[in-house]
């Protein structure tokens, strides 16, 4: 063989385009030359010589500067030193000895996690000790129950997860996610970084990617810069090397399949509160609604009036949403809060002082609302007939639970539900009602606060018969529940508020 | 979690497992040049660098001081990509011969390079070669997919940007090895 047509295999192994005849034909260079060998092993470590000058931060080449391995070399000058250092806290260091760095003559903390306020979690050591959020080893716990991460293990990679996510933290280069959401930025020099879960193991190869893996969501990889692998671990055990812009899911039978790229599940930074939405009946210059919020789908959702209405009015604070009872919601593309997320729904409402027959009116909701799939959450006004007050609603999978404060008076009112998992019984949900700041008393007679559970997921985001996020009516599960009266500053949080906050809110709507 | 995986060996001091990370990471560039000369498989090298690593600090109270560290890394690598080896030829991937990889392994063990003492010569190579192509070929390890963009940026096609790639690695390896022959030492 030629020397050309040997190197072009050589190459073409370098990069991983070889065919099967292709290397088999540089197997037999290679078995009858030692010069072959030769070669052919000077070629790899130049290739790993360009990946790691490629990888130095300088933006020059041949300019005096400091690059990992003369760091390195320098650092053996000073090895007794060191020796004594890295001796002092071995398992911390092994987060470099992978990643191949070390900046500093300071270990740094294996993992180091940055809360966001208001966020709730617990972090305990491999002995089940709770541990600081400065110098996390490995083998921690972490359980983020409501707000959001910000991850920086020493292996580089930086991730920001949001709530619910319980993880191990094994190595600086691998996480065992139970469940969670997270996008991770990994630099060149921690390729491999793995997240494993239940069901996928996702490796990178130097990327920028999100996972979800919810409970009762397909777990999903978005890729959104360089290439990630994706390995079911079930069932057919499908693996797939994912690119920028792409996202798959991988199926309860272990096959992956492609679904949407959607950048508006993850963080991309700390947020500054609990991710919510707020929708304060504001208007663009083009007669759209406005949408705050911390949360990360923010930054893509769109609400929008429907053709006949509600009409805009003056509202608590600005301006608000006025409904005539009629099927005119605001509607919205967001899915709103899925599974056994905690959650808070908080709204301004102002109800017709004339009551209505009407049992039902919409607040605001999402989900499955289909009777017997109870998958929705929505919160409402029920009257149970017309004796009966206009009260507050929290309805929610099997559960519902009802306030004893009539609210039909014409007069503004601030109501709020929470909803977070009992830890210690999961069929005794924490639920509360609240109007004007102060808890509710749940009227018993027209609750249902214990069932089993016999369906999946409690709000079915993801449906073929969800809906998103809507305000003011909603079609199912019958028709006819449009709101009488006005509606302002409503708020969705993924977290479930204590009451401090809720009088907060009640007083004034705002986010601090 | 294993909190034995995390916890030192009883009979390996603390100062020792000080020497293991010390050597451990300055081997770090070795080990991916020898386990990516054995495993064709590009997207394989990563998961297979990680598992050594992992290993080898496992067995951290199996190296003997005074005993070549490389060599031993080595020998446990070998056979990580071995076992890597079988899993790829069940899922018919292409992979080498076992023969052909404990032939290379051997020599690569033999040759013992040390990329650190070769990184001022790469520099030296690469000075000389024009900016335009220097950052062309910088790109391709800097960022996935480089190549694409710079020939959609330049209206040159991506295979005539390989091309000039495959030129410039050839060129470079005998460059480095006439520096090194000429300046066999650290500057």
């Amino acid at each position: 063989m030629k020397r050309r047509a040997f190197e072009a295999l050589v190459q073409a192994s370098l990069d991983g385009t070889c065919t099967e005849s292709e290397l088999r034909s540089l197997e037999v260079e290679l078995m009858g030359s030692e010069a072959r060998r030769h070669d052919f092993r000077e070629a790899y470590l130049l290739h790993e010589m360009l990946d790691l000058e490629a990888s130095s931060d300088s933006p020059g080449v041949g300019a005096a500067k400091v690059i990992p391995m003369e760091a390195i070399l320098r650092r053996q000058r000073f090895r007794e030193f060191r020796v004594a250092l890295v001796a002092a806290a071995a398992v911390v260091m092994f987060a470099a000895v992978i990643m191949g760095v070390i900046h500093s003559q300071v270990a740094p903390a294996p993992l180091r996690i940055t809360a966001a306020p208001h966020s709730s979690l617990r972090v305990t050591d491999a002995t089940g000790q709770d541990c600081s959020l400065d110098r996390i080893e490995p083998g921690a716990r972490v359980d983020l129950r409501e707000g959001t991460l910000e991850l920086e293990l020493s292996s580089g990679v930086r991730a920001i997860v949001q709530a619910p996510t319980r993880f191990t933290f094994v190595t600086p280069l691998r996480l065992r996610m139970d469940a969670g959401t997270g996008r991770f930025r990994v630099p060149r020099k921690a390729r491999g970084f793995t997240v494993s879960t239940p069901d996928v193991d996702v490796v990178d190869l130097g990327t920028d990617f999100g996972i979800l893996n919810q409970t009762g969501k397909l777990p999903q990889l978005h890729v959104f810069e360089g290439r990630v692998r994706i390995s079911a671990r079930r069932g057919a055990k499908e693996s797939a090397v994912v690119d920028a812009g792409n996202a798959v899911r991988a199926g309860i039978a272990g096959r992956l399949e492609a679904t949407e790229l959607k950048s508006g599940l993850f963080y991309q930074e700390l947020p500054t509160d609990l991710p919510f939405v707020r929708l304060s009946f504001e208007q663009d210059e083009d007669g759209s609604l406005e949408v705050e919020g911390s949360h990360p789908a923010v930054s893509s959702m769109v609400a929008r009036l429907s053709e006949d209405g509600p009409s805009i009015v003056d509202g608590v604070i600005g301006k608000a949403a006025h409904f005539s009872g009629g099927p005119t919601p605001v509607a919205t593309d967001w899915e709103g809060v899925s599974g056994a997320i905690p959650r808070t729904i908080a709204a301004w409402i102002r109800v017709d002082k004339n009551p209505t027959d009407q049992k039902f009116q919409t607040i605001a909701g999402w989900g499955d609302p289909t009777i017997g799939m109870a998958g929705k959450c929505e919160l409402l006004l029920f009257r149970p007939n017309p004796d009966k007050a206009t009260v507050l609603r929290l309805s929610f999978d099997q559960f519902i639970f009802s306030g004893t404060t009539g609210l039909a008076d014409g007069e503004w009112h601030h109501v709020a539900a929470i909803w977070r998992e009992n830890p210690d019984n999961e069929l005794k949900p924490v639920v509360q009602l609240f109007v004007d700041g102060r808890r509710e008393s749940l009227d018993l007679n027209h609750s249902m606060v214990e069932l089993d559970r016999i369906h999946g997921p409690r709000t079915l985001t993801h449906g073929e018969r969800s809906m998103p996020f809507v305000v003011g009516y909603t079609d199912r599960p019958q028709v006819n529940r449009g709101f009488h009266g006005d509606i302002d500053e409503v708020m969705v949080f993924e977290a479930a508020l204590d009451e401090t906050r809720i009088r907060k809110l009640a007083i004034a709507p705002d986010t601090d | 979690m294993n909190p034995e995986k995390v916890k030192s060996p009883p009979e390996f001091s603390s100062k020792g497992e000080g020497q293991v990370v010390i050597l451990l990471i300055e081997i770090q560039p070795e080990l991916r040049s020898f386990i990516g000369h054995l495993m064709p498989i590009v997207d394989a090298r990563a998961d297979i660098l990680q598992e050594v690593n992992l290993l080898l600090w496992e067995k951290r109270a199996t190296f003997q001081p005074g005993t070549s560290f490389r060599n031993w890394a080595y020998t446990f690598a070998r056979n990580v990509v071995m076992n890597h080896q079988k899993k790829a030829k069940r899922e018919k991937r292409v992979v080498f011969s076992n023969e052909m990889v404990e032939q290379l392994a051997a020599d690569f063990e033999e040759s013992d390079p040390r990329l650190a003492e070769r990184m001022p010569a790469l520099r030296r190579c690469l000075s000389k070669i024009p900016k335009e192509e220097r950052q062309l070929l910088l790109a391709r390890y800097a960022k996935h997919g480089a190549i694409e963009q710079r020939a959609q940026e330049s209206g040159r096609s991506a295979a005539a940007l390989r091309g000039v790639i495959f030129r410039l690695r050839t060129a470079l390896r005998s460059c480095i090895e006439r520096e090194l022959r000429e300046s066999p030492t650290l500057p």
